[in-house]
């Protein structure tokens, strides 16, 4: 595999994996003018 | 999705610094994503997907989260090598202690849910309630324990309003710091 794919691919997975971190470590709540929902 | 913002700005802040720097972006390689992915899984299971948390029960919900909360301080401590992390990690221990000791749920006072949702007719605003489907239950100041962790602070961002603990504001900052970094030279 190139280089250049194996570093986009090794971007994407941290990136992913800290989208998901910050999901699943965090507890903040979404209010405003719809439902309660989670703040992601 | 207030969190993932942190995730987009210290990106962004951390390439521009790259291209400023005429330096290569660095991405890094998080261990034990299994645990990661573990975690969020059973969060999925019981408080996103509309199929599954309907039908667990809320004491089993709360366990999973309380789970899954350790999981990813543990993640998170695992990969303390990396710049940012232990601030990241702090977040998930704080929140994760709050949830803890609040029987699994993050507390938010009624004051602050009015702060929220403004509209909403203050009668309607029940204590010792889970509030719906997501990770928050309202109790009042005086029957929470470590009520200065619990989500208090609200914040607006494009007509939303969102209610913040100390743990997730250590998350944002941690994750923004380490995507900032990949930025610049090999040794900061």
């Amino acid at each position: 595999m190139k280089k250049s794919n194996s570093r986009l691919i090794q971007f994407v997975v941290m990136i992913v994996s800290l989208v998901l971190f910050v999901i699943g470590a965090g507890a903040p709540l979404g209010g405003g003018s719809g439902a309660p929902g989670h703040g992601g | 999705m207030i969190l993932s913002l942190a995730v987009l700005a210290g990106l962004a802040a951390g390439l521009i610094r790259a291209w400023i720097g005429k330096r290569h972006y660095r991405p890094i390689s998080l261990r034990h994503l299994w645990l990661l992915a573990a975690s969020v899984a059973s969060q999925v299971i019981a408080f996103y997907l509309p199929a599954t948390r309907r039908k667990i029960p809320d004491s089993i919900a709360a366990a999973m989260l309380v789970s899954s909360q350790a999981s990813l301080a543990i993640f998170a401590v695992l990969n303390l090598t990396q710049p940012g992390m232990e601030l990241a990690g702090a977040g998930a221990g704080l929140n994760m202690a709050v949830i803890a000791a609040n029987g699994g749920w993050m507390p938010i006072s009624p004051e602050t849910v009015r702060k929220l949702w403004r509209d909403v007719p203050e009668s309607s605003i029940q204590s010792n309630v889970r509030l719906r489907w997501t990770k928050d239950f309202i109790k009042t100041e005086d029957s929470t324990r470590l009520a200065f962790l619990s989500d208090r602070f609200v914040i607006s961002f494009l007509k939303n309003r969102y209610a913040l603990s100390l743990g997730d504001l250590a998350i944002a900052l941690g994750v923004f710091r380490l995507l900032w970094t990949l930025g610049g030279p090999k040794n900061s």
